[in-house]
């Protein structure tokens, strides 16, 4: 497999608030993403997670390093901090950020939908029939003539994922998307991420502070001061539960709780990571008597 | 209670008035104002009386709506009023009282100048304000002022930005209800007081406001990066305004109209 995103000794700060000192946030990462693949960005608040995020898509430019692009459509290797590279950066890995309100152009939803193939000047024909595909492909087609400001926060944010479906990216970075949404919205827009993923075969990186939303992942990344501190499948990375609480984060409840029985000799798998397999342990575990 | 606040008084519908193409309305509407000030005469107001009616009928706004628009206007209407019945000399005096004499021309011109404006008002408001929505109207502007933009005035980025301004109208106004709930909590006190001191507590609100006016612009801002928006060159439209046959039947009555009542205007003379 070949990647997508690859950073090198990637660098950011940010100037303190007196403005004399510079805060640190992305300390010398080195990574890359795997093109097609599914990889979650944990850490607590301030962990650059997000600033990792904007410098991936080529919102930030790096202060020093390098984050590389290689996209199917370019002839060579696109660099986020090269000034003629940065549109085709962009038209390669969307964002869909966190706050629903603050990422949607129009009143209508498919005006808003048709911004980005819009912005690429294709003929109406085709802008019509890439917003229509879009739109359809996170369920809201026939929503397409509404206000957008009626809309509830989980349908905002699929339209405005809608809006990056129509741009057609290879990739979408997920910028905390499901943080302001109640269990519904999130659930709609964590099912169409693995849609994007599983169907579209689009490379779908996802910041998160929910674990369980992690762990739906294939890869997960664990990041703390600008670095990174745990990387590898949810199943690793659970293992390591004291380090997460320890970086402020928390295992997801039924992988603890499977764990803790783990522990004391009551079951066989050591790590669980949906409640579906959980429950199906406990019951083995009940009935077995 | 801030929700209640419609801007422009858009009145959504699916008439033939509605769906005209609002480039056609906009120009329209300036020819429809030329109408209004070359009748002088009432055969000639009668012409302006039928074609505002029609679009009135046509529109399918209901006539309490349409004098309801009349109101804020009532005292600019009486005072022209009074003013041409009493300062208006002529040749034929109804009464004289005192000072004043009333004179027939002058009574007359009240009248007319009370037509011309109530025709003004309602005819403007239903091709234009009622009918039309805040984005199609910034979208005809953007459309209509097209050439403007090959001599460097930067016509699509002002319609842009009067379009995220209507975009983000409900949401600011949200948010600043949230702010007034927060700061009521805190116990700030909106309503009691003297104007000045209801002024002063509006500051706690318009600060956080600004604030988070800035934050959501900031993000705002890359969002529309993200999605590859550089400017008005080379941007193509979902929607592409079409001139459809009925744009062009109301255009021939509105021209034959303005014909009618030249022609009148021309034949009769002025009646004053």
């Amino acid at each position: 497999m070949s990647y997508i995103i690859k950073a090198e000794n990637l660098t950011f700060s940010y100037d303190s608030e007196d403005e004399k000192s510079k805060v640190n946030i992305i300390n010398g990462l080195d990574f890359s993403i795997e093109r097609g693949s599914f990889t979650a960005v944990i850490g607590h608040n301030g962990s650059g997670k997000s600033t990792l995020a904007k410098l991936m898509c080529g919102v930030l430019e790096p202060e020093s390093g390098e984050v590389y692009i290689n996209s199917e459509r370019a002839s060579k290797v696109l660099r986020v901090s090269c000034d003629d590279d940065i549109y085709d950066v962009r038209k390669t890995v969307g964002m869909v950020f966190q706050n629903p309100d603050n990422q949607l152009v129009a009143t209508v939803v498919e005006e808003d939908v048709a911004f980005a193939p819009e912005n690429l000047g294709f003929p109406q024909k085709e802008i019509r029939r890439k917003v229509d595909d879009a739109l359809k492909a996170v369920g809201l087609y026939e929503y397409r003539l509404h206000d957008t400001h009626k809309l509830s926060g989980g349908q905002k944010q699929r339209v405005a994922i809608a809006g990056m479906l129509a741009m057609e990216p290879e990739c979408v970075i997920f910028d905390e998307s499901t943080a302001m949404l109640d269990p519904k919205g999130r659930a709609d827009v964590m099912n169409i991420i693995r849609k994007m993923r599983d169907d579209m075969g689009i490379t779908v990186v996802l910041i998160t502070h929910y674990m369980n939303e992690a762990a739906m992942a294939e890869r997960i990344m664990v990041v703390d001061g600008g670095k990174i501190v745990l990387d590898g499948t949810p199943e690793k990375v659970f293992e390591n539960g004291d380090l997460l609480v320890e970086k402020g984060l928390e295992v997801p409840h039924c992988t603890e709780l499977m764990r803790k029985l783990y522990d004391s000799g009551k079951t066989g798998k050591k790590t669980v990571l949906d409640t579906d397999t959980a429950a199906q342990e406990l019951f083995e575990l009940l009935y077995r008597k | 209670m801030l929700k209640d606040i419609t801007l422009g008084q858009f009145f959504p519908g699916k008439s033939v008035i509605h769906k005209l193409d609002p480039r056609v309305k906009i120009i329209l509407t300036f020819f429809y104002i030329a109408i209004v000030f070359s009748a002088d005469n009432f055969f000639s107001f009668g012409v302006v009386a039928v074609l505002a009616v029609s679009m009135i009928l046509l529109s399918k706004i209901s006539l309490v709506t349409i004098l309801k628009s009349l109101k804020p206007i009532i005292f600019i209407m009486v005072f022209t009023a009074v003013m041409n019945i009493f300062w208006t000399t002529g040749e034929t005096e109804i009464f004289s009282f005192w000072k004043i004499t009333v004179y027939k021309e002058g009574v007359l011109f009240a009248v007319m100048m009370i037509l011309r404006l109530v025709l003004l008002i309602t005819g403007t408001f239903v091709i234009l304000t009622y009918t039309t929505s805040p984005v199609a109207l910034t979208d005809a502007v953007e459309r209509l002022t097209y050439p403007l933009s090959k001599i460097g005035v930067p016509t699509h980025e002002f319609a842009m930005m009067m379009s995220i301004a209507l975009r983000f109208i409900p949401t600011l106004i949200e948010e600043t209800d949230k702010i007034m709930c927060a700061q009521k909590a805190r116990g700030a006190n909106f309503e009691t007081g003297s104007v000045i001191k209801r002024a002063k507590a509006l500051i706690p609100i318009l600060i956080p406001l600004f604030i988070s006016s800035f934050r959501r612009a900031d993000e705002l801002a890359n969002a529309m990066e993200c999605r590859l928006y550089s400017g008005g060159k080379g941007r193509t439209r979902l929607k592409v305004l079409k001139l459809s046959a009925s744009d062009f039947v109301v255009c021939s009555v509105f021209v034959l109209a303005f014909a009618a009542v030249i022609t009148i205007n021309f034949f009769t003379g002025n009646m004053i």
